[in-house]
């Protein structure tokens, strides 16, 4: 499973969207556009990405641009996983 | 948007009936301007458990609690007379602050009647001593798909919890459909609802709780509405 649907599948739990949630690609908005992204329901899905990724996001990390569309949170959470492995060579 | 799909949208949001009060607001506020409005609050419950991380980990944000005259106050829209008179009343504030400097947050809450001061009234949180009410949750926007409201929330809900409050209750715009769904994923309920109809001094109260209908037209007349664990 590559990144984008792993993230999708996280959405698609912790915001319980259901079928909506296969809709969703790289250009999909998600804050602004999914109603059950508020700000509580990010903490939760900031700690699915943290579980499950195995790396941890801090507070100065994250802003509403991170979850601008599924692509950007996508793009987040590769340079993260990039972070945490550290630079290849 | 033409004005019956601005008001087709408004019922798919907010339902008929509200979607007619905001309709009829918006029609007051052209002819009268700000003398003539229409409020409709929903009062909500939330259990107070479960709410939010009470430890805030690393150190971007550092939560305190705050009294009148904390300068950074002069950093949102809030008039000082407005935070006076919160402190006033016993409101209590936690804020939370980023490098010594920036005002990134804040939550409000009483235990204990409430005085509203968007409109006039008297709100009295119930079971007396096991509820709080909470008003002006505001965080900064960029800090908003973040951990602070979450921190915010479960910081001043572990106090309240150490001093025996278990809910925490709150009016929502009736015309808010986000803040609404929102305290309901967190658990929330509606307790009960108010419409007040302001015509310059004078406002026109229609509540399912009681006192149900009150008519006042003086600065020091105003219902007082007890909000529970009833339903509307």
């Amino acid at each position: 499973m590559d990144i984008s649907d792993h993230v999708r599948n996280i959405l698609r739990d912790v915001l319980s969207l259901g079928s909506r949630a296969d809709r969703l690609d790289g250009n999909s908005a998600l804050l602004g556009a999914l109603p059950e992204l508020d700000s509580m329901a990010v903490v939760n899905v900031i700690a699915a990405l943290e579980d499950q990724f195995g790396f941890t996001v801090e507070d100065d990390e994250i802003n509403g641009a991170t979850f601008a569309t599924l692509g950007s949170l996508v793009e987040f959470v590769s340079t993260k996983q990039t972070d945490r492995v550290g630079p290849a060579g | 948007m033409s004005p019956l799909a601005k008001f087709r949208e408004a019922a798919r949001r907010f339902g008929h009936g509200n979607a007619w009060l905001l309709a009829a607001s918006r029609a007051l506020a052209l002819l009268f301007g700000q003398r003539v409005r229409i409020f409709k609050y929903y009062f909500m419950a939330q259990p107070i458990a479960g709410m939010g991380t009470a430890r805030p980990r690393g150190g971007t944000f550092d939560l305190r609690w705050v009294r009148d005259g904390w300068p950074l106050f002069s950093q949102v829209e809030r008039p000082s007379s407005v935070i006076a008179a919160r402190f006033a009343q016993g409101a209590r504030c936690l804020a939370a602050v980023t490098n010594e400097s920036e005002l990134a947050g804040f939550l409000w809450f009483t235990v204990g009647p409430y005085e509203e001061d968007e409109v006039r009234a008297r709100f009295c949180p119930e079971p007396v001593g096991a509820s709080a009410w909470d008003f002006d949750v505001w965080v900064l926007p960029r800090y908003r798909m973040g951990r602070l409201l979450s921190y915010l929330w479960g910081v001043a809900g572990a106090q309240l919890i150490e001093e025996g409050v278990g809910q925490t209750l709150s009016r929502i715009s009736a015309f808010n459909a986000e803040s609404l769904a929102s305290h309901r994923r967190m658990g929330g309920r509606v307790v009960g609802e108010a419409v007040f109809f302001c015509a310059g001094r004078w406002q026109l109260t229609k509540c399912s709780l009681a006192p149900k209908w009150h008519l006042s037209w003086r600065e020091d007349q105003r219902p007082e509405i007890h909000v529970g664990n009833g339903g509307p």
